[in-house]
């Protein structure tokens, strides 16, 4: 069985947030939601500062804060690895939200419009009615690696098997596979460069890896 | 390294306050009423249905006890409803009890109500003694909902269950002896010596918990409390809502029979209703503060768009 992990290499992205409006153009995510984003963090102390992005999301982690505190099981992990929410369950407490050190999941009460008008026909046509009231996150695009695979294709190789956010990424700084097989694409970044996860200390065992160097 | 700064958690508001604060109320308030003995317990049926009047208020009163902190408690349920995305789906939080401290607060909460409400109907002290059990699972559960929270780091910490205990048990104290003069009014007999006891014990030992909370030794944690630990909120929650009542009850223990003692531990009461309330209140929506997210590297690579020097 695979398990679906990301690396992204920190030498690359430029901040170009070209990940993020794809995921939101993917998943027809609501104004001020984004499962996808770009950190711009600024480090160091002046003079001697400096300016790096860092692309953030659900983290799929190997032991989810967000799943075990879920007091309904809308929250579960796929046998991939992929962690997901079911819908129908969901209560929207938001107890998964502050449970999640990683700022990944989000709930909206209202299908809100982009602009001030009102909801403009693609709106209306790609809303998403199941999701208003209820956690939301980002679900690797699964339906897309689910499609990919059953045409055969491998997903991190073919685009049509692959996240958006990965396939959009102009500087080819995101990379998805299998963690579990070694000769994948993203085992071989992590065997070959210097990774690091997200809040390693909190043990999260998180499925996305960092090259740093 | 700090790559996003901590912030304010904004899911949960003061719908969430209410819960906390009115089931800790609710259930620490049952926990106690338990101890007030009432000559109209288990009578108010032969008193509705005998021509005796007189039955009637000390039927009504304990009825009162029995069920005001369970009311209470269902009442800080109802204001999570508001706060919730899909309330009417609310029969789903008993769907992990495995694991989820949010589904083992609900299974407490309805236990807490089937049997207070079934002791009431047919008082038996097994009943009863189910129902006070439920009552302090319900307060240990919600201070568990915060310790497991780990995205919040002034919740995600162990004196959490405890402190939730201690709180509970302390604002349930100052409802009781709010409520007392009801007691005295009917059953002059009765002596709330016991409960100005409970209610001292209670405010230093959660007391005492707060002050151990705030000295957290870490940095982060210390940054989550910095508005608690702040002078003004700081007095209200010790001075206010702990130091003084302990004396005010101490003195109208010490002196029961003046003539203002009693008054005292109405005013007393009401004083660590707000000081438990007032601590969770902070704990929520003051200390509220999402984790930093953080990676364990001394440098990260240089972004392609920085101007050089």
């Amino acid at each position: 069985m695979s398990r679906w992990g990301m690396v992204v290499d920190l030498r690359k992205c430029v901040g170009c947030q070209t990940c993020t409006i794809a995921c939101k153009q993917t998943n027809n995510t609501p104004p001020r939601v984004f499962w996808r984003w770009v950190a711009d963090c600024e480090t160091g102390t002046y003079p001697d500062v400096q300016r790096s992005f860092v692309p953030m999301g659900c983290q799929h982690c190997t032991n989810p804060p967000c799943l075990e505190v879920c007091p309904t099981t809308a929250t579960y992990k796929r046998a991939d690895g992929i962690v997901d929410i079911d819908y129908d369950l969901c209560i929207g407490c938001g107890y998964c939200i502050v449970a999640c050190p990683y700022l990944a999941r989000n709930i909206v009460f209202e299908t809100a419009p982009y602009y001030e008008a009102g909801l403009i026909p693609p709106e209306q046509v790609l809303a998403h009615p199941d999701r208003v009231g209820v956690a939301t996150k980002c679900n690797f695009c699964f339906p897309r690696v689910q499609e990919g695979l059953a045409r055969g294709l491998v997903p991190g190789v073919a685009p049509d098997a692959t996240p958006m956010c990965v396939g959009a990424c102009i500087s080819n700084a995101m990379h998805f596979g299998d963690l579990d097989n070694p000769e994948s694409n993203i085992s071989r970044y992590i065997r070959e460069n210097q990774t690091v996860r997200l809040s390693e200390e909190l043990g999260t065992e998180s499925a996305i890896y960092y090259i740093v160097q | 390294m700090e790559l996003v700064p901590a912030q304010k958690q904004r899911v949960w508001k003061t719908p969430a306050v209410v819960n906390f604060s009115l089931g800790g109320i609710g259930a620490g308030f049952y926990f106690l009423a338990l101890f007030v003995n009432l000559p109209g317990d288990g009578n108010w049926l032969p008193a509705l249905l005998s021509s005796n009047a007189a039955w009637l208020p000390m039927a009504f009163l304990a009825a009162l006890f029995k069920l005001l902190g369970v009311a209470l408690a269902g009442l800080g349920f109802i204001a999570l409803t508001t706060e919730a995305g899909r309330p009417q789906r609310g029969i789903n939080l008993f769907r992990h009890l495995r694991r989820s401290w949010m589904s083992r607060e609900t299974l407490a909460f309805f236990l807490f109500v089937a049997f207070a409400g079934l002791d009431w109907l047919v008082p038996n002290p097994l009943l009863r003694a189910l129902a006070a059990l439920a009552a302090l699972f319900l307060m240990l559960a919600q201070g568990f909902i915060l310790y497991r929270a780990r995205g919040v780091t002034a919740w995600n910490t162990s004196l959490m269950p405890l402190y939730f205990l201690t709180a509970g048990l302390m604002t349930g104290a100052g409802l009781l002896l709010v409520l007392f003069p009801l007691v005295n009014l009917f059953t002059p007999l009765t002596s709330s010596l016991s409960f100005a006891a409970a209610g001292i014990l209670t405010a230093i030992l959660n007391l005492a918990l707060w002050l151990i909370y705030l000295r957290t030794p870490d940095a982060a944690f210390q940054n989550a409390v910095a508005a608690l630990r702040a002078p003004n909120p700081f007095w209200q929650i010790v001075g206010i809502g702990h130091l003084l009542p302990a004396l005010l009850l101490a003195f109208a223990w010490a002196n029961p029979a003046a003539p203002l003692s009693a008054v005292l531990e109405i005013v007393a009461g009401g004083l660590l209703l707000f000081g438990g309330v007032r601590q969770k209140w902070g704990i929520i929506l003051q200390a509220g503060y999402l984790r930093a997210i953080t990676l364990a590297t001394p440098h990260l690579p240089r972004a392609l768009g920085r101007i050089p020097n």
